[in-house]
């Protein structure tokens, strides 16, 4: 029996394991990739020195690093390259890597999968050419490569700014930044951060960079469709109502031969809903998220959620959240630590300060139910069955009222992803069309394996 | 006062409750189908997909071929594809001691008029060389058995029955049946009631509690089972297979993903997938076809059924306006037309049909 199992070695994970291994407890810690660091500190493949990169980049591969370097403590144990594929109320793992598969049973859990990034179907949105803004964040760190010659990015979000600098920085042309939201939604959660200013200042830096270097910076808009046959030539944006519909009339074609989205986050929730964690509706993401107390415990006992899993809180948060939930479950099983109770206080409201502000951020950048008008009858909702949104309306039309209810329909959510990708998209789609809000349609069942493995590892978990 | 009315209330939207709208339907009933979640959200969704008369209980055999007969012309006359093939079912023999019972029950199963027979392992591998030699030790052949896609088949009912005039009430759950003293009934559906002479339970797993309701004690049991799915494949294989004794069943879908279950069952009213048997299931079909093993599982689900002690359905009238169609003991999706169509008969002719002979519930008085 392992003493603490800990899923996600992005800064959550390696916060929890490196905490709780200092306090003594013997950790295993998990991550699917290759290498540990999660989206916000993934590091360059090799040996390649932060110092090659340009210097926001190089700056963050350098605290990763930092924080990385935690993990050689004797007491950590980690599995990379390895799927936690399932999870059991009481706790037991099945894992899947390349060279054998196994079983884990742990005496506490901690589960850190972090977050995915939303897309929003339009047509042209499978062209190659179009991606994820952590795609082509990835493509830039883990290989020194820019996505394209001249970049559109666009979405919802401060990543995009963030991103938009990292990309010039390494010589990328961008075309445009397209931010749904207006100043005028955005401005009256300026008050809210008064107390917070390090956040406004980092905004407001990169917005003053991006002006320097000339890229438009265009609120309240939208990319609404991809031009192109065989790959990306162009982009067509257009200015958006409140709701996030575009408006008729105001297109604008771009020249450019990548297209970059990022509208928000969907918290990974599908390791906490296997292991039957109790979970809420949040609205601002259209979509659950864990719910846990003060010191990271779901509602299962002994199973600690951390970092997005809990809805997006960025990495502060995460780092935060790692910390408090190593040092509970350390300490459930009888490991103290020299934390004072000043220490513990300090953290509390720190995180509670952190939260705050993440809280803020996400009710700013909140999705916008209009934007289901990009994905006419003819756009492909769910890429891996290939099923339309016109599909899926006519699916609604014929009674539907949760997403479970789609399958008997459609192939949507019965693919490789799992309804991954595409769940929170269709659960937009659906509740416009049935007139319903998204929390009622509800999300589609998770299901083991929460990816795709052979058989072999599904017979055998004690190696092959 | 009832807020609506309507000459037959349907509850469950199964493929049994949709195939009775159809037939109804037809007749030129006025039907409501109320359905708690969505269509095929029950069994018939998560089902294997299995249509096979062989392997049934001697009492059950007359319906099951006289569905069978309705298969071929299903897909024409709701005008839906049901993906329906009527390629065979095999049941292999995985181990010697159960040769003799197999055949034993093939000439059962001749006897009472169905075309089966023995086939040595040989003759097995032959029509299936996947199957790994040495791995089984013959096997019973129905060549009129086949398997059909299950969302397709009752989502094909229900959008027909539509079409010819059935009302739907979805995402709606029958709370309960009550009989007025005009010899009525009125059912609460949500938050309206629906006045009606006949009420036909279809629910599935939801029918013990209904029963229950209307003081009938009836020994439906709800047994919940795993199967998974595999990503699509090129054709392999066309068969539907069953396994003896380990109870794994697999078919290949037209999608192309092979779709396998069975084994081991748990009494249950919440379909949740644990993944507990999913280990037990994976051996066995890679025992029988190891060059599955490198193939990617997709993802598991299970379902429930409403199972008798006898293992066949319950299928006649509690009172004399509530039907019960339920108790299908995981065998139900290739009786389910024709059940629809003799309920519909039974309603409008008032004549019991003679196949439904054997499923009477005072059989367990
Ligand atoms: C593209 C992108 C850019 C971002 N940029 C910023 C930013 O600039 N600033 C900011 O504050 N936040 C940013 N975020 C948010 C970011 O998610 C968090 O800041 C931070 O990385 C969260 O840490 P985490 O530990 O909760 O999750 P992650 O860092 O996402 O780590 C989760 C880890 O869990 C692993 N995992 C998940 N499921 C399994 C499984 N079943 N089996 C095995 N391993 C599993 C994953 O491989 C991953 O490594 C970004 C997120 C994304 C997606
Ligand atoms: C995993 C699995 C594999 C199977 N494989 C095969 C196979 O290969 N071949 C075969 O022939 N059979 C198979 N079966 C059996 C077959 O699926 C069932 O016998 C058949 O689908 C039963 O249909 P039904 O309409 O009676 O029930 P269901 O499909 O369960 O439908 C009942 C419906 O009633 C609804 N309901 C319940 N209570 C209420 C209420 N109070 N108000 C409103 N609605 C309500 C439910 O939501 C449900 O949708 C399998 C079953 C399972 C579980």
């Amino acid at each position: 029996m392992t003493e603490i199992v800990i899923v996600g070695a992005g800064p959550a994970g390696v916060a929890a394991g490196v905490t709780a291994a200092r306090a003594g407890a013997q950790v295993t810690l998990i991550d699917e990739y290759d290498r540990a660091g999660g989206q916000y500190f993934k590091q360059p493949a090799g040996s390649s020195a932060a110092k090659n990169f340009p210097p926001l980049l190089a700056d963050n591969i350098q605290k990763g690093q930092d924080l990385l370097a935690g993990l050689s403590h004797p007491n950590i144990n980690f599995l990379h390259n390895t799927l936690v594929w399932n999870v059991t109320p009481d706790r037991k793992l099945s894992l899947y890597s390349p060279d054998g598969s196994d079983e884990l049973q742990a005496q506490r859990l901690i589960i850190a999968g972090g977050a995915y990034e939303r897309v929003m179907p339009f047509p042209g949105w499978t062209l190659p050419g179009v991606m994820t803004v952590g795609g082509a964040q990835l493509l830039l760190k883990g290989q020194a490569m820019l996505a394209g010659r001249r970049l559109l990015l666009a979405g919802t979000g401060p990543l995009l700014q963030l991103a938009g600098v990292q990309l010039l920085e390494a010589g990328a042309e961008i075309a445009a930044i397209v931010e749904i939201q207006k100043p005028k939604t955005l401005l009256p959660y300026a008050f809210k951060f008064w107390r917070h200013w390090d956040k406004v200042g980092e905004g407001v830096k990169n917005q003053w960079r991006l002006k320097k270097a000339g890229t438009p910076i265009k609120f309240g808009h939208t990319v609404t469709r991809a031009l192109g046959e065989q790959e990306v030539e162009g982009a067509v944006i257009a200015r958006v109502d409140d709701t996030g519909q575009p408006l008729a009339g105001t297109e604008e074609t771009l020249d450019v031969d990548t297209v970059c989205l990022n509208f928000g986050f969907v918290p990974a929730t599908q390791l906490t809903q296997l292991a039957g964690c109790e979970h809420r509706f949040d609205s601002r993401y259209g979509c659950l998220v864990a719910v846990a107390n003060q010191h990271m415990e779901t509602s299962q006992a002994g199973i600690f959620a951390v970092g997005e899993t809990r809805g997006i809180g960025g990495v502060d948060v995460a780092l935060l959240e790692g910390r408090m939930a190593g040092l509970a479950a350390a300490q459930q099983l009888g490991y103290s630590s020299d934390e004072t109770e000043q220490n513990r206080q300090d953290t509390l409201r720190a995180w509670q300060k952190a939260r705050a502000v993440v809280e803020t951020l996400g009710a700013m950048f909140a999705v916008k139910p209009g934007l289901c008008a990009l994905a006419t009858d003819d756009v492909p909702v769910c890429r891996c069955e290939e099923v339309t949104a016109g599909e899926v309306r006519a699916a609604v039309r014929t009674g539907v009222t949760h997403l479970n209810g789609l399958k008997p329909w459609t192939r949507v959510g019965m693919g490789r992803c799992q309804s991954r990708i595409c769940g929170p998209i269709i659960a937009q789609i659906v509740a416009r069309e049935a007139a319903l809000d998204v929390k009622s349609v509800g999300s589609f069942t998770v299901r083991p394996p929460v990816k795709p493995i052979p058989l072999s590892a599904v017979k055998d978990p004690k190696g092959f | 006062m009832p807020n609506d009315s309507a000459d037959v209330i349907i509850i469950g939207g199964g493929v049994v409750g949709c195939a009775a709208a159809y037939y109804l339907a037809q007749g030129g009933v006025e039907v409501l189908l109320v359905e708690q979640h969505g269509i095929g959200s029950g069994a018939s969704g998560r089902s294997g997909g299995g249509i096979r008369q062989s392997a049934r209980v001697s009492e059950e055999m007359p319906l099951a071929m006289a569905s069978i007969a309705l298969f071929p012309g299903l897909s024409d006359q709701l005008g839906a594809d049901i993906e329906y093939v009527q390629a065979g079912n095999l049941r292999l023999v995985e181990n010697p001691e159960y040769v003799e019972p197999m055949q034993t029950d093939i000439v059962r199963q001749q006897a009472l008029g169905l075309d089966v027979r023995w086939l040595e392992a040989e003759e097995v591998r032959e029509m299936v060389p996947l199957l790994k030699q040495g791995s089984i030790f013959g096997a019973s052949y129905c060549p009129t058995d086949g398997h059909v896609n299950p969302f397709r088949l009752t989502t094909g009912f229900y959008q027909a029955a539509c079409r010819i005039g059935a009302k739907a009430l979805i995402g709606q759950e029958a709370r309960s049946i009550r009989q007025t003293d005009a010899g009525g009934v009125i059912v609460e559906v949500g938050e309206q009631t629906v006045q009606t002479s006949t009420v036909i339970i279809a629910a599935g797993a939801g029918s013990r509690r209904l029963c229950q309701n209307l003081g009938f004690n009836l020994p439906l049991t709800n047994l919940c089972h795993e199967s998974m799915v595999t990503e699509a494949l090129p054709p392999l294989f066309s068969q539907m297979f069953g396994v003896f004794p380990s109870g794994l069943y697999f078919r290949q879908t037209r999608h192309g993903g092979i779709h396998f279950g069975g084994g081991t069952s748990e009494q249950s009213d919440i379909a949740r997938t644990t993944g507990k048997n999913l280990q037990a299931t994976a051996r066995r079909i890679t025992r029988l076809m190891p060059e599955l093993l490198p193939v990617n599982v997709l993802r598991a689900w299970s379902g429930i059924d409403s199972h008798t002690s006898d293992k066949r359905p319950i299928i006649d009238y509690l009172n004399e306006n509530v039907i019960l169609a339920s108790g299908f003991s995981g065998h139900g999706l290739a009786v389910a037309p024709i059940v629809g169509r003799y309920l519909a008969e039974w309603i409008t002719s008032g004549k019991k049909p003679e196949l439904l002979a054997p499923f009477g519930y005072d059989r367990f008085n």
